[in-house]
């Protein structure tokens, strides 16, 4: 009887070992025993990052470049002024054309160097695999020679170089295998193992041309969860961890082995008002809106003091924001607006025009923790005078509000409103009609007019006078309420040297960092 | 047979039940008359007085909006313990007559539809909830159809195994002869007699649906913003249980004892019903 | 013979199972508004245009009508293609199988945990049946069913990570990794178990073979540990081999809180991200490994089952 029972466990057993071993290749307790590698004297870090790739492919995921695994022609810089890179420098022939020479000494990561015809391969590569990127580009025709390379624009393209920032128009080595998992590119770090939306490990690699890194290893992970990034800063999982929820900041300021880095951002949140609702294209009842968004408060409860308060779409560090002061917090201004525009209080302390009460449907995410909270913070200032607000929060916002364009009137939302220190990407997207990020259906005609006429000037000081313009139009119709700019918050151990995050987000692992 | 008085302290003389009473009388109780006793506006937000700690003011503090811990998790019973009981009584209005039917008219159309409920049932509710909760989009409405719509196929298997097993039996053939027509049949002696295990699983499941909507909301698939219910309230205060650990558990105690409360009387009831059989309801 | 008829009624379950479920989810996505194209496009606010739209709509299928795409993805099932994934555009056998392990080293470790908890727990219950150490044992087993088990495992984080920073927060690597997801996985699981052992202990210390085994006159200790357990851990294994979807459906939320790469994580963004191809392959993947283990208890049972009344009467 035992030995029957014996060689059931022993079945059981080896359908467990079965199961298991189908993948014992991948096992995850053989993974990551480098955790503590400092201790063998190497210098190693662990940054734990928000979103999570499922490829590593620089040319399709931005942490190619974010990770120091691949470069750009050019970057920008702190002041996001652009600065060469890969390319010691270029000038624009015409309109249309414009030549890069690639520095010298640049090798991949297999020891081979970068020249104009590696380059031009590799931007035949994103033409393939990145449609987006492509298409934003706008590139007829490259010609290599030594180490230049000529692009040509499909059409007059002023912002062409700045696009060039983009971090998907990396240059790698194109005929190397599993690019998806083990990109070969010129950056001070090379890959050694990716595991999709897990990690990725990177050793320095010795031949980088501006001077070999400081770390022996990086580990970079990824984990959505802000809370969880927070606690694994504490525990010493990470020594870096971005993008922490204002919430979490207390125990980390607490803490002596690590600091709170905060820097303003190229992002803007906002309350965006769906153009096609008819109450909502009354301006006085988006004024209105406006005037209850008590954004002081915003900035130092909900976001912990982590943030500036918003007069537009461009943070005020920027020469082509404008330097008004942000609205001020005023219900009972608001009050007289919706008075002006022909609600009335009814029996039931309800605003109500031609006895349809004014109540309105407020989207938002959970992405961004502090969407919400803003979104019931609106919600109860609203109620006080009467404007009834119901929260839906949805997983997915973009498809939401394209998709369901009939069923929200507000929603909270958040972008890129300068992404490479220019506002002109923000005006196309989100004001054009026909604009990308626009689901709220704003069409201001004379906002129309002046995002064309940007389009095709390139003189630095002709566009900020335009973007100026756009902004004091955006300001007097209020097709969304800026609330704040918030600031990007990483936590850091203090061991780590020499490195502080910038507002781009696009250079996260650089050679010079450092441990004590 | 045993008079009514013997079967009620034969009830409560069993320990669990009655300490599954007096919870359930608790529970109730809060439930029922909770909100006339709340010292705070549920609603009220107050951003000068966020994360406050406990005091006489606010017993339980307040949250991340400044609103008053306790007055919403007194709120939120009527709607967390609401639900819980809505969800299960719609499974049991839709399983149990499915269940009957199927069991007493039983051959092709009974084993075909137990085929396929079997199948359904192989996969995990858990899963099955999210993807539907997930796909229809976050609310409370969603979740609770996800939920009816992955418990009511386990009250048609139990009940429709009871019919098998009872409908040979001499009296519901003597009731089949003697020309009831087959509604009468099912209602006069099929239906009592699946009542106790009807009843005893439905105790044990409004536990366990309370367990997942706060599951579910954890993930975020729940309530919406500003409603207090208990599996919310977990979620929206995650963010702070390092500064705040109250806004985490005090939520949990609540769920923990209703769902405590459940499971003693769902144990008590089991054993007073005298079910022998381990019918977990998966 | 019988394995034969086990096997081919267990294969029926498990197209039954995959057919309504998947038919399910596929109806439940096409007539919910909300797809993937966009969440593709919108990755950190790219810009997107309608003809890239239309392009990808075209590139998966989408422009087709339901039925055709549900009945060609079935096309492709029967050809053990089960597509990529439209997010991560990796195949999708590739995607779950990268999971697996990480799902499976977390079920044994909770599975450890559930032994080290249910076996003394269960022993002690049925032991002293009726006496104090069997309602502790019954209270412990109704409180673990009452606990939310992301909050015990929320709570375990607060204790053991940030106030005595001893263990990880989160992932996998090395086996300190393993302690608070397997103690949290193994406690949420325990009390079916913990009282199962319990009833079926009571049940065979009180048959005829144990009878028989005092009467040779062996030890208390011996008969409980050699002959009751081993005999009472049968049910424990079955129960465990039939419950493996519930498991699976418990390991999700456990690997959500502590961010552990495993088959539930991946399940709920694709849900997220309304990820077709993967749920629908997650439904296939989970469905076989359910009607594979119960086939396996099925044929255990029958390999055991002349065995134990044979034993029972050998004694």
């Amino acid at each position: 009887m035992f030995q029957k029972q014996l060689m059931m466990y022993l079945v059981f057993a080896m359908i467990l070992a079965f199961v298991t071993g189908c993948n014992s290749g991948e096992d995850p307790s053989s993974q990551g025993e480098s955790e503590i590698s400092s201790e063998t004297g190497d210098k190693s870090i662990t940054l734990l990052f928000s979103f999570a790739s499922t490829t590593i492919d620089p040319h399709q995921d931005w942490m190619g470049v974010r990770a120091g695994i691949a470069e750009t022609l050019v970057k920008v810089d702190e002041d996001l002024d652009i600065k060469p890179w890969l390319a010691e420098s270029w000038e624009q022939n015409d309109d249309r054309t414009w030549t890069f020479t690639i520095r010298e000494g640049v090798t991949f990561h297999d020891g081979t160097a970068v020249n104009g015809e590696a380059v031009k391969a590799s931007f035949e590569r994103i033409m393939e695999v990145n449609d987006a990127l492509a298409s934003n580009l706008k590139i007829d025709t490259m010609e290599a020679s030594g180490q230049d390379i000529t692009f040509t624009t499909t059409e007059e393209y002023p912002a062409f170089v700045s696009e060039l920032v983009h971090t998907n128009a990396s240059i790698i080595k194109v005929d190397a295998e599993n690019i998806s998992e083990q990109p070969i590119a010129t950056g001070p770090f090379q890959v050694v193992d990716f595991t999709s939306e897990a990690e990725v490990k990177l050793e320095r690699y010795d031949g980088y041309w501006d001077g070999a890194a400081n770390l022996d290893e990086v580990t970079v992970k990824f984990n959505s969860d802000g809370n969880v990034r927070a606690l694994a800063l504490q525990s010493g999982e990470a020594d870096i961890a971005y993008h922490l929820p204002p919430e979490t900041l207390d125990p980390v300021e607490a803490n002596d082995n690590l600091r709170v880095e905060s820097v303003s951002s190229l992002r803007a949140h906002f309350v965006l008002y769906n153009a096609a609702k008819p109450a909502l294209q009354d301006l006085h009842v988006r004024k209105a809106i406006d005037l209850l968004i008590n954004r002081d408060v915003a900035v130092s409860e909900i976001m912990n003091g982590h943030a500036t308060a918003a007069n537009g779409p461009f943070n005020p560090d920027f020469a082509f924001a404008n330097n008004e002061e942000p609205e001020s917090y005023d219900p009972s201004q608001a009050e007289a607006l919706l008075k002006q525009a022909g609600y009335e209080k009814n029996e039931n302390g309800k605003l109500e025009k031609d006895g349809e009460s004014l109540t309105l449907t407020l989207a938002t995410f959970q992405g961004r923790p502090e969407l919400p909270l803003m979104a019931q913070y609106l919600q109860a200032e609203a109620a006080n005078i009467g404007i009834e607000i119901n929260i839906v929060t949805v997983e997915n916002i973009d498809s939401y509000l394209w998709d369901q364009q009939d069923e929200w009137d507000l929603a909270t939302y958040s972008m890129l409103t300068a992404p490479r220190g220019d506002g002109g990407y923000f005006l196309n997207v989100a004001y054009l009609p026909e604009g990308s990020l626009n689901p709220g259906q704003i069409n201001i005609p004379e906002l129309n007019e002046l995002t064309q006429r940007l389009n095709v000037i390139a003189n630095v000081d002709e566009r900020v006078a335009l973007q100026k313009q756009a902004v004091e139009i955006i300001q007097e119709e209020v097709p969304q309420s800026f609330i704040l700019y918030p600031h990007i918050i990483v936590g850091v151990s203090e061991r780590i040297k020499n490195w502080s995050p910038g507002s781009e987000e696009y250079y996260l692992i650089t050679n010079t960092m450092d441990v004590e | 047979m045993e008079t009514a008085m013997m079967k009620t302290s034969r009830l409560i003389r069993n320990p669990n039940m009655s300490i599954g009473i007096v919870l359930a009388l608790f529970l109730a109780g809060v439930t029922f008359f909770g909100g006339a006793f709340v010292p705070h506006d549920p609603f009220q937000i107050d951003m000068n007085n966020r994360l406050q700690g406990m005091s006489s003011e606010h017993l339980l503090g307040t949250d991340q909006l400044g609103r008053d811990v306790f007055s919403r998790i007194i709120y939120g019973a009527k709607l967390t313990i609401g639900l819980g009981m809505f969800a299960i009584v719609m499974a049991i209005c839709i399983g149990v007559p499915i269940g009957l039917l199927s069991g007493y008219i039983g051959g092709k159309i009974d084993a075909f539809f137990m085929r396929i409920i079997d199948g359904i049932l192989a996969f995990p509710d858990f899963i099955l909830a999210i993807a539907i909760a997930g796909m229809l989009g976050p609310s409370l409405t969603n979740i609770i159809i996800a939920i009816v719509l992955v418990r009511w196929i386990v009250y048609a298997r139990v009940v429709r195994g009871l019919v098998l097993a009872e409908k040979e039996k001499e009296y519901v053939l003597v009731s089949k002869v003697s020309n009831s027509s087959s509604f009468k049949t099912i209602r006069m002696h099929l239906l009592p007699q699946v009542m106790p295990d009807i009843i005893v699983m439905a105790a044990i499941d409004v536990g366990k649906v309370i367990l997942l909507i706060s599951a579910l909301s954890y993930i975020g698939l729940g309530a919406q913003p500003p409603i207090p219910e208990w599996g919310a309230m977990l979620n929206d205060g995650r963010g702070y249980f390092q500064v705040v650990p109250s806004l985490m558990i005090y939520p949990g105690l609540a769920i923990m004892l209703t769902v405590l409360c459940c499971n003693l009387l769902g144990d008590g009831l089991k054993s007073y019903f005298d079910i022998r059989k381990g019918r977990d309801g998966l | 013979m019988r394995v034969l008829s086990i096997i081919g009624s267990r294969f029926v379950q498990l197209i039954i199972m995959i057919l309504v479920l998947s038919f399910v989810t596929f109806l439940l996505m096409k007539i919910t508004p909300g797809d993937p194209i966009r969440a593709i496009l919108k990755v950190d606010d790219m810009i997107s245009t309608t003809i890239e739209e239309e392009k990808l709509m075209k590139e998966f299928g989408y422009d087709q009508p339901i039925l055709v795409q549900y009945g060609q993805w079935l096309w492709n099932v029967a050809q053990f293609d089960l597509g990529e994934s439209v997010i991560a555009k990796r195949p999708v056998l590739d995607m779950i199988m990268s999971r697996l392990p990480a799902t499976v080293a977390l079920t044994i470790g909770g599975m450890v945990v559930l032994f080290i908890i249910s076996v003394p727990l269960g022993v002690l219950g049925a032991v002293y049946e009726g006496r104090w150490p069997d309602y502790v044992s019954r209270w412990i087993a109704m409180m673990g069913a009452s606990i939310p088990s992301f909050w015990l495992g929320l709570l375990l984080i607060y204790v053991f990570s940030l106030k005595f920073n001893l263990l990880p927060v989160m992932g996998t690597g090395t086996l300190a990794h393993f302690v608070l997801p397997s103690i949290t996985l193994g406690i949420a699981m325990s009390p079916m178990y913990i009282r199962l052992l319990r009833e079926r202990l009571i049940a065979t210390l009180q048959s005829s073979y144990i009878e028989a085994a005092k009467a040779r006159g062996l030890r208390k200790e011996r008969i409980l540990l050699f002959h009751a357990l081993r005999g009472s851990l049968i049910p424990l294994v079955t129960m465990f081999g039939l419950s493996i979807g519930s498991l699976l459906g418990g390991i999700t939320v456990i690997e959500i809180l502590f961010s552990w790469p495993g088959m539930g994580e991946l399940i709920v963004n694709a849900v997220m991200q309304r990820d077709y191809p993967v749920i629908q392959g997650y439904i296939i993947i989970v469905g076989f490994l359910v009607v594979i283990s119960n086939l396996i208890v099925d044929v255990m049972y029958l390999m055991i089952n002349p065995q134990i009344k044979q034993g029972k009467e050998v004694g």
